[in-house]
């Protein structure tokens, strides 16, 4: 019933039942929602990097006294016992944005299996527009 | 669309099911219809639209007629999204017939029939001919297995980059002269790291990233079977594995490179 290759229509069924597309309008919606998700997604991995630089300023904390060869370390203002505590927190959440990466990953991913065109070219500029949004916020020391 | 010879030829087929079935009741005649849509799509999509050959006891009888009026319920409802609580799906039990209230939902060919997310642990197919879950105890092993499967991929990443930071060799450091402020000459130093190509390391990081991209893929295919236990499972595993993996990469750092 439903065809392996890529074919232009109106109607679609994506992931949940109650998403069931019969008219233009209603795709329009669609590929308006998918590009979002996408540009999510993408806004989200810019987030895992930022957050693992954060961490790399947290573990690299204050240098023993007696290490000459740390040449120009981050200023680290956070002494160490709250380091370690915020270090676990900020893994913490490392981990649940990554639970959420890997389920939109999935997701936009049975939105290709759809197989309509409209819905994979949203998912294709929905990646361009987010790369393009996202990773200039990375900021390079 | 099912042509009529192909709906007769799919009522034919039930028919000859030893199940007890009576017409009256909704849930039996949604089973029955299923069960002839799926095994008139089994025979591929090709066959369903060929020419429509009538046999000679079926042209104009009752049984035809409800089979017309059965499949185009069954089209109704297939094309509604309603939830699967109707479309219980028992195609080869003949012992007994009694379609329960858990959603069921059959994977005949893969992407064959409309897929949504649903949650349910009757004739779940997963991966492999053989290996289907009916209760739900095979449930709950099937996604304690997939948690574990996420968790060691994720486990598998992260190993796979401190194997290659380990095995770095041939480092080569560059300085090169570089003009800085107030006229004054800097020294740039470049880090180059390498590796050979037939060398240990780099064949047992190739068998590892052979197995990852299969686990990889293993776990594409069970998410694609839309099962919500199943999905959550993946979902789950892959947040654990990062957690109790991940910690690893941030440890493991040269201090020279905290510019990336």
């Amino acid at each position: 019933m439903m065809p392996m290759y890529f074919f232009a229509s109106d109607q679609v069924v994506l992931l949940f039942d109650f998403w069931n597309i019969h008219s233009v309008a209603g795709m329009v919606l669609t590929v308006v929602i998918v590009l979002l998700m996408t540009v999510l997604y993408e806004m989200l991995k810019v987030e895992t990097v930022k957050l693992d630089k954060k961490i790399l300023d947290l573990v690299a904390a204050p240098p023993n006294p007696q290490d000459e060869t740390a040449e120009t370390l981050p200023i680290n203002p956070n002494s160490q016992k709250t380091s370690c505590k915020r270090w676990i927190w900020v893994h913490v959440l490392q981990s649940v944005l990554h639970i959420i990466q890997v389920v939109l990953s999935y997701f936009l991913m049975l939105c290709a299996m759809s197989y309509n065109v409209w819905v994979f070219l949203s998912i294709i500029a929905g990646a361009g527009i987010g790369y393009f949004v996202a990773y200039p916020l990375i900021k390079t020391c | 669309m099912l042509t009529v010879g192909a709906r007769a030829r799919a009522f034919d087929e039930v028919i000859d099911v030893s199940a007890p079935v009576r017409p009256a009741t909704t849930c039996v005649r949604v089973l029955v219809l299923r069960s002839a849509l799926l095994a008139a799509g089994r025979r591929g999509a090709g066959g369903v639209r060929g020419s429509a050959s009538l046999t000679g006891a079926q042209n104009g009888t009752l049984i035809e007629s409800l089979g017309l009026i059965f499949s185009t319920t069954t089209m109704n409802m297939s094309m509604d999204d309603s939830s699967h609580h109707g479309m219980t799906m028992n195609s080869d039990s003949h012992a007994h017939h009694s379609p329960t209230s858990t959603p069921g939902h059959d994977h005949g060919s893969g992407s064959m029939m409309m897929m949504t997310f649903y949650f349910g642990y009757k004739k779940v197919e997963l991966l492999f001919p053989g290996l289907v879950i009916n209760s739900v105890g095979g449930m709950v092993g099937a996604c304690v297995v997939v948690f574990l499967c996420a968790l060691a991929y994720e486990g598998l990443k992260i190993s796979r980059e401190c194997l290659l930071r380990k095995s770095q060799v041939n480092v080569r450091y560059n300085s090169m002269p570089v003009p800085g402020p107030n006229g004054t000459i800097l020294m740039e130093t470049h880090k180059t790291v390498g590796q050979q190509m037939f060398s240990v390391p780099h064949l047992i990081q190739t068998v590892l990233h052979i197995i990852q991209v299969v686990i990889s893929y293993f776990l594409m295919l069970v998410f694609m079977t839309y099962n919500g236990y199943l999905c959550i499972a993946v979902a789950l595993g892959a947040g654990a594995g990062y957690f109790l993996f991940s910690w690893k990469k941030a440890v493991v750092v040269d201090i020279t490179e905290h510019c990336h």
